[in-house]
């Protein structure tokens, strides 16, 4: 043998023995990691769409310490939380994350070649209902009923959205097929309407009269007689007016940083300290427009007044749904009908309004082009230039403006404040002014991607797991969500790699208690930063959506900046209750398939006709009505509408 | 000579042919299978074998789309100026490299127009973006010719058709002119000198003696082209169109990328587009091939 050995030349040799590693290798890649101390049946593989870490903080999501924590715990079946490793069992949890902007190509594919693992993110699926006629997802009604009471406690609380998780059969037994994010309370958007505040400082002209709260006309009516001040100052009617106590605006700041120490006297026409009304928005554009004036941007495309998303419009309503209701798209009415919005009369309104500031010169004269620009970041390039007054953005954009603006005195004094979407007091008829805007982006209160649970945990041990969700929903568990590992479950156990070690921090957050036993919970990092979002494992069982967090017992300290806070407050100033998308889960595969085709169908030609219209006038809005009208669109309302009626 | 014999001299040749033959047998012709998808309300849960059969439904759906005949114009229209001006640029451009008479000049004029065959889509079309936008370096130029300073690709009107035409010829010409160069450079000389003593100036020998020998060529090259003329520049007008131009910038390619991959996915519908293009394509080529063989003696099959 060795003789025959010595004959084989030391190069096929080497080559041999270097595809046998390969081979091995490879082999080695496609089984499934086994620690050697979590039994099969307890491991659990979720597929998740995205991770939080921005390619930042870690290699893999296993590595997130929130996970690596979880890993470490013995979940109790009986009780259904933590437990011990005398009365628990351990869970090992992994997770593939697609590479961004594949998602759905990536869940498309684990579908089709059944290579979906235990877990599944159902944000990329086209209909859950779907998927669970086809056998990939399962029931999980024994295990909700049995091992989630925590997560049903929420919707004994909340019976009345019971109806978005799970479905009743004509028995009025529930059959749970997902668990997903639920919120008691509306959850405050991430973005939304921001605008130069200094511009206002230094621009604007305070109006001699302002809205009069306190007057008995405003108590009874919401609103002065005669609106806006022009045509009440054409009237000579001031009931509901009052003079404006503000001659001069003025403002400065701290030593902190200006985003928290920032304070005005601004007074808008209505009579608020925040834009209230079309008619405040439009007495900033004239300050806006002054400011872009003064610093020589008149002939740059990327210096306006305002804009709104490239079509004209925004799916979600936002703007549109001040002119007496509606999205543009289907929109669930204050007397419970689904309707289509985007040719209505409301809808002609709103395409007045932005057509009447296009023609005033306010509007972004480009707003058709930017089809790439995301809607969270339209025209960064002239925001953050500081060479825009209004647009859909995020607050920290004054310290990008401060940082990045080419004006002197930009840099010196850029301030963005969010602002609530507006209340007609200008356009249209009187059934479209004084309606508070009922849509706009904001997560919903239950969650309408959750997480769905494949034919592939038949075997598993899910009672194990379901302990480990129900934990998630309880009070220690929103404590975990929110700010991710108490110092003592940090010090609980070696973490590799260690991200608090590398944040310097030994903790997601700290509580303490007052002498009159109030609890503060304190985040380590401000919420919504990278940071926090990187170290408390959001991505397992998003139990709560974001910003919506519910601790009754403590007073949370989100660490917001006071320009921060007041923006998230503007953003919910209105409740979110006209949108259908909560309803467009229940659709079967034909239903939505025909709500794909029109809604493709519809928004490909609105997308051409809205912005002819805003930029040319509307004369076109009767042909543009007709042409709409082919895309059937009340067979959508009526599907909506079905669902509507049964929940 | 039997096959066994055959097989038994060339064997080796035969086991080498089997490589490329897997590849097409294994990433070419099985994948034909899924062109199923094209008659089915495809359901990836449900697979190939499971899903609804729908017969011709997808299609109809296809030709009925609201959008559907501005894009078969645009997808035409863009067709006919790649074939025509599109086409003839490389050979244009491998003519003149050939007339040069320094070869340093030749080569570096060579590299340079070759270049951009290199450079991404993406990349290309930000590129065209930038130059073509109201303060671009093209805009700015074509102003001083009185043309408005405007956003070029924001222009609804056929003005799309030509960027896009010229986008394709500055991206590909230089690499296409490869073929019609080394061509050319295969022209036996002796016939130059010839025609040369008989007379013949430099537009004469180019006439009668250049073009024609790469005539050949240029028929292999148009009807591969017109096999492919309505699949190409997907991904550039993808990049470059924007809503408020689809009625001229929309071709089949877009519009059943939207219709197929917008709201949700719909391999049925995507997949039956592709089908009816394939088969527009090879009727093209072989249209074409026999128009050149009734035309100029000459075809490729």
């Amino acid at each position: 043998m060795i003789r025959k050995l010595r004959q084989v030349s030391a190069k096929r040799l080497s080559a041999a023995l270097l595809a046998f590693a390969l081979v091995v290798t490879a082999l080695s890649a496609c089984s499934k990691k086994d620690d050697g101390t979590v039994p099969t049946e307890n491991q659990f593989t979720a597929w998740i769409s995205t991770a939080d870490d921005y390619g930042t903080y870690y290699s893999k999501y296993e590595e997130n310490p929130a996970i690596q924590w979880f890993n470490n715990q013995y979940w109790d079946t009986s009780n259904h939380t933590l437990g011990t490793d005398g009365n628990g069992e351990k869970i090992a949890l992994s997770f593939v994350v697609p590479v961004s902007g594949s998602q759905r190509e990536n869940f498309t594919t684990m579908i089709a070649t059944g290579t979906y693992p235990e877990v599944l993110d159902l944000n990329y699926a086209d209909s859950v209902n779907t998927l669970v006629e086809d056998g990939v997802l399962i029931e999980i009604t024994e295990y909700v009923e049995q091992y989630l009471p925590n997560y049903l406690a929420f919707f004994e609380r909340h019976p009345e959205l019971k109806k978005f998780a799970c479905e009743t059969d004509e028995n009025g037994k529930d059959h749970w097929y997902k668990i997903g994010a639920v919120s008691d309370f509306a959850p405050v958007p991430w973005g939304g309407f921001t605008y130069r505040r200094d511009w206002v400082v230094k621009y604007a002209v305070p109006t001699v009269y302002v809205w009069d709260w306190e007057s008995d006309y405003i108590k009874s009516n919401g609103h002065p007689k005669v609106t806006p001040l022009s045509v009440a100052t054409e009237q000579g009617d001031f009931t509901g007016w009052k003079q404006n106590p503000v001659t001069a605006f003025e403002s400065g700041d701290g030593d902190g940083p200006p985003n928290d120490t920032y304070w005005d006297n601004v007074i808008f026409p209505s009579g608020k300290a925040d834009p209230y009304t079309i008619s405040d928005w439009e007495w900033m554009f004239e300050a806006f427009a002054k400011a872009i004036k003064e610093r020589g941007f008149e002939d740059n495309a990327n210096a306006y007044c305002a804009t709104v998303t490239y079509p004209g419009f925004s799916a979600t309503g936002e703007l549109v749904s001040s002119f007496g209701g509606g999205t543009g798209l289907w929109y669930l009415n204050p007397s419970g009908q689904v309707e289509y919005t985007g040719a209505n009369e409301n809808f002609k309104t709103y395409v007045e309004c932005l057509n009447s500031w296009y023609s005033k010169g306010w509007f972004d004269t480009k707003f058709e082009t930017r089809s790439s620009d995301m809607f969270f970041a339209i025209n960064m390039t002239g925001f953050s230039q500081g060479m825009v007054g209004l647009a859909y953005t995020n607050t920290y954009l004054g310290d990008i403006i401060r940082a990045t603006c080419a004006d002197e005195s930009d840099k010196l004094d850029a301030m963005v404040f969010g602002c609530a979407l507006p209340i007609n007091d200008v356009y249209g008829s009187d059934a479209q002014k004084f309606f508070e805007p009922d849509c706009f982006y904001q997560d919903p209160v239950v969650d309408n991607s959750p997480m769905g649970f494949t034919n592939k945990c038949i075997g598993k041990n899910m009672e194990a797991l379901f302990s480990l969700i129900n934990w998630k929903y309880s009070p220690e568990g929103e404590l975990f969500s929110l700010g991710g590992l108490s110092e003592e479950q940090y010090q609980s156990m070696t973490f590799e790699p260690d991200l608090y070690e590398r944040l310097g921090i030994t903790s997601g957050y700290t509580v303490s208690a007052a002498p009159d036993g109030t609890k503060t919970m304190t985040l380590s990092y401000p919420y919504g930063t990278n940071e926090v979002n990187a170290i408390r494992g959001l991505r397992l069982f998003n139990t709560y959506v974001p910003n919506s967090v519910r601790l009754p017992e403590y007073l949370i300290d989100w660490g917001l900046l006071n320009v921060v806070q007041r923006a998230n407050e503007e953003w919910i100033r209105y409740s979110l209750t006209g949108g259908t998308m909560q309803y467009r889960q229940f659709m079967d595969d034909e239903e939505a398939q025909l709500y794909n085709k029109t809604n493709t169908y519809i928004n490909d030609y609105m997308a051409q006709a809205v912005p002819q219209m805003i930029k040319g006038g509307l004369a076109g809005w009767d042909d543009y009505v007709k042409r709409i009208g082919k895309f059937a669109p009340e067979k959508i309302s009526m599907i909506f509408q079905q669902y509507v009626d049964a929940r | 000579m039997t096959w066994k014999r055959d097989f038994k001299r060339n064997g080796v040749l035969y086991l080498i042919f089997l490589i490329p033959l897997s590849y097409y047998v294994i990433f070419k012709y099985v994948p034909m299978v899924g062109l199923l998808m094209a008659f089915q309300n495809y359901r990836v849960s449900r697979g190939l074998w499971g899903s609804q059969w729908v017969g011709f439904d997808n299609f109809v759906e296809l030709f009925t789309g609201e959008q559907f005949l501005t894009a078969v114009r645009n997808t035409c229209a863009m067709a006919l100026l790649n074939l025509t001006i599109g086409f003839i640029a490389p050979i244009l451009l491998g003519l003149l490299v050939c007339q040069l008479r320094s070869k340093r000049f030749s080569r570096l004029v060579q590299t340079v127009t070759y270049m951009p065959y290199f450079v991404s889509a993406v990349v290309c079309c930000s590129l065209a973006q930038e130059f073509l936008r109201d303060t671009g370096a093209i805009t700015q130029f074509l102003s001083l010719f009185g043309f408005a300073k405007q956003n070029w690709l924001a222009n609804n009107s056929p003005t799309f058709w030509f960027i896009n035409t010229f986008l394709g010829i500055w991206q590909g010409a230089g690499y296409s002119a490869i073929i019609y160069i080394a061509g050319i450079h295969g022209i036996n000389q002796e016939l130059y000198e010839a025609a040369q003593m008989d007379g013949a100036n430099r537009w004469n020998q180019l006439l009668h003696i250049t073009i024609t020998g790469i005539t050949p060529i240029i028929i292999m090259m148009f009807t591969l082209q017109i096999g492919l003329v309505f699949v190409t520049g997907f991904d550039k007008v993808l990049l470059m169109y924007m809503p408020s131009t689809y009625e001229h910038s929309d071709v089949l390619l877009t519009y059943t990328y939207r219709m197929g991959f917008g709201s949700s996915n719909s391999f049925g519908l995507s997949t039956a587009s592709g089908l009816l293009q394939s088969v527009i394509g090879t009727a093209l080529l072989l249209i074409g091939n026999m128009l050149s063989k009734k035309a100029t003696k000459q075809s490729m099959f």
